[in-house]
Order: structure tokens, then sequence, then C-alpha cells
């Protein structure tokens, strides 16, 4: 778990050079594009909360239905 | 603790977001930007459904200035397991939800810093949920590192209210289905997250989340089976909970096809610790339409306080089945249209609009069962 973090945190760091905004044509497809899902992951995250032990990974943070 | 660091950073954030701005992104355009989203969810499983639609907005000023809004309602159907009732009587239970957050870039030469606040309010009838955050993003390299920190207070109000019986009321014509405030639950919870552009077709965020809860946590309507009796749940009055997350995103051009890998570890001093892999896999149908297949896994091991049976000499009881070891698989699929065709009719408002459909059948092996959840959306930018 905690290996698989820290090698995509390497690959992060690798990914300092910095890519200009005219490269990221295919980052803009809606294929890439995750802010899209916010709106569905949101409510997704909600029943998730309630229904498992783990929370987070996702920016909520509990409150009603049992999400405590 | 107390939400004093939180109400004292709120201010600064309003009166930053106020101030003129130095410069911004949008000035060059002059022009305000934003969307509007429209939602239906659908959530079922053997004991509950849920319908909640909701809308939400985004509205972007040239200066810089961002403004959040949302609504939601849920209408929740549901017996035994979830409500803890011994029977299986149904009844429907509505919650609101609203939320308001207001953001501002600086610039700050060759670096961008956002810094918002957002609050949240959520009402049912024996609930009461508020939340408040505050959080910064910093933008580097022409946005291709954006470092983010958010800090949120959570207070909510627990009650018990009855349901599924006929409505009783006393001389004075109180509702006796109401027993009221039952407890108080708050928490502290802290995100740090990197958002990295790693190459023209990749890119990979992470983060950490911190969450704290002390109060009231435990539900006031399940009942544990202690010494053959039933007793009301009772479990630790503060949880520290820890969630570390990736998501890795690999365009491949030659095929328009995206690959999402995605992994959360989570663990907590309530003796829970979960695993949770995702793959999504993203097909361009041309410029405008877009199927996804989805797969989730998740697993935990038990809290150290559940059983199914209690002896009566335990310190903690639970009926949760989240306090449970289980798995679940979730494997879905989405599609998603853009409306461009739309350019030439009356509604060619809606041409920048994308809509969305997507199901989703959920493989548990908790007491709750296997589920469908379901979402449809459109989403217009302006």
């Amino acid at each position: 778990m905690f290996r698989a973090f820290a090698l995509l945190s390497l690959l992060a760091l690798g990914g300092c050079v910095s890519v200009a905004p005219y490269e990221r044509e295919y980052l803009a497809s809606p294929a890439m594009d995750m802010e899209l899902e916010e709106g569905e992951n949101d409510f997704a995250s909600h029943v998730f909360d309630s229904r498992e032990g783990a929370t987070g990974g996702h920016g909520s943070t509990g409150g009603g239905c049992g999400c405590n | 603790m107390s939400a004093r660091p939180t109400t004292r950073l709120l201010p600064l954030v309003l009166a930053l977001a106020l101030v003129p701005s130095l410069a911004s992104a949008d000035e060059t355009t002059g022009t305000w930007t934003g969307a509007v989203e429209l939602r239906g969810n659908y959530y079922w499983e053997t004991s509950t459904r849920v319908m909640a639609p909701e809308v939400r907005a985004r509205l972007d000023s040239p200066e810089g200035v961002r403004v959040d809004a949302g609504y939601l309602v849920d209408a929740i159907t549901s017996a035994s397991i979830a409500a803890g009732v011994q029977e299986d009587i149904r009844f429907t239970e509505v919650r609101h939800q609203g939320h308001l957050g207001v953001s501002r870039e600086l610039d700050l030469g060759d670096m961008r810093l956002r810094l918002g606040a957002t609050g949240r309010l959520s009402h049912e009838p024996d609930y009461l949920a508020t939340a408040i955050t505050t959080y910064g993003a910093l933008a580097l390299n022409q946005r291709a590192t954006i470092l983010s920190a958010s800090l949120t207070y959570v207070h909510d109000g627990v009650g018990m209210v009855l349901q599924g019986g006929e409505r009783r009321v006393d001389d004075t014509g109180r509702d006796l289905s109401d027993r009221g405030r039952q407890g108080q639950l708050e928490a502290f919870t802290a995100v740090l997250t990197w958002n990295q552009v790693l190459s023209p077709v990749a890119t990979l965020v992470t983060s950490y989340q911190l969450v704290h809860n002390w109060g009231y946590l435990q539900n006031p309507y399940r009942r544990a089976r202690v010494a053959g009796g039933l007793a009301p749940e009772l479990h630790p009055s503060e949880r520290t909970r820890h969630t570390l997350y990736g998501r890795l995103a690999y365009f491949i051009p030659a095929t328009s096809t995206a690959i999402h890998l995605g992994y959360r570890a989570y663990l907590d001093d309530w003796g829970i610790g979960a695993i949770t892999p995702e793959l999504r896999l993203y097909q361009m149908l041309g410029p405008s339409a877009l199927v996804r297949l989805r797969w989730r896994y998740y697993d935990q091991v038990e809290s150290f306080f559940y059983s199914t049976d209690y002896v009566g000499e335990e310190l903690f009881v639970t009926a949760d089945q989240k306090m449970s070891r289980f798995s679940s698989h979730m494997v879905g699929i989405q599609l998603r249209v853009g409306l461009d065709f739309l350019s030439q009719t009356p509604l060619s408002f809606l041409e920048r609009a994308w809509l969305d459909m997507s199901f989703n059948y959920w493989f548990q092996t908790s007491a709750f069962g296997n589920a469908v959840l379901a979402q449809t959306g459109i989403r217009a930018p302006f």
C-alpha cells in the first residue's frame, strides 16, 4: 500500500518538468477531465460513506444518513 | 479541540475574496463564465431506496472570484436495517442539503493562489449537519502542479424521531415520536492534495486526509444483541481516521482511450483498515460521445469492538454493519453525450452541454446486500 503510494509520488516528482499549456490537448479531453465527474462523485461518495467504514479520498466529510 | 482556528480564518478568506484583484487569468477576456448542472440520483438496496434530485451552479468572474452553490433533496425510503427497528416497517424521510462557497484567485507572479471558503447545511427531521471548509490552492508551473490544503469543521446535531407507526401526541399536542436531541457529533478534517501533470498524456492526483471525530458517534436507532437482549449502541466517543489516495490518469491518443487507476488506503483507531482500488476505462466515440466502464473493489477489516453477540461486560457495543468485516465489488457503465447537435435548434443554448447516464451494480457481502446506483445529469457551461 505505502510502496504504491511512494511510487506514485516519485512519478509525480518526475513530472515536475513543466508541460506547457499548448501540450495539454489530450488532457483537455472529456475522458481526462475529472472535474466533469465532480457532481456524480459527490453523491456516490455520500453513499459509500453511509455503507462503508472507511471515508475520504473524495472530499466528503460525513453528515446525515448514518454517515458517522 | 475548538472551532476557533476556523472562525479566525473565515473572515480573512472572505476579505481576500473581496479586495480588488491584482490580476487574473480571465481578465483578458473580460467575460463571466460558469456552469449549471442538474442531476438525478437513485440508490436501491433491499432495505433502502433514495431519490435525490440536485442542482449545482458555478460562476467565475473576470477578476478571479468564483462562487459555487448547490441544493439537493434526498427522499429516503427505509426499513429495518438502516433504521434499526425490529420489524419491516417502511417510511420516507426527506433531507435537504445546500452549500455555498466563494473563492478568489490571486496572481503571485509565476504562481497563482486560490483562497476560499464553503459552508454546507443538511437538514432532516432527526439530523442537522453543518460544516464549514476553508481552503487554499497554489498553482505552479503554468498550472502543471497544484498543491492544495483544506480544513473543515463539522458540527452535527443528532436527534431521534420514531418512524413508521401512527403519529401520537400528548395532551399539549407535543409529538411523542420526536425523542429530541440525542447528542452532538463534531469533526475536524484536514486534506492535503497534490495534483500533477506528468506528461502531455498523464496526470496524477495524490492526497492525504486526516479526520478527527468526537462526541456522539453511534446511531440512536440501532440496537446490539447483548446478553440475549437488545441494548442501545455505545461507540467510543473519539475516532481518528487516516486516508491516502492516489489516481493516475493516462490517455492513449491512437485509440482515444483513457485509463484511470485509483487506490485508497484507510486506517483508523477503531481498528478498521480498508483498501479501495478502482479502474475506470474511458473510450471516446467521436468528439461528442464517450463510454466509461468502471470497477471498484472495497475490502475492510472489522473494528476492535464489533461482534454479533455481546455478553454484557464490553465497554462498547455496536450493531453497525459498517463496523464488520466485508468486501464489495462495484461495476458500472456510463454514457456521456455532447449536445452540440442542438446548435441549429431553439435549444442552441445547450450546444456546449453534456448529458451523462450511468448505471452501477454493487455486490456487497455486508448485511446491506447488493445495491444499484444510477445517476443522470446534464452540465451546461456558459
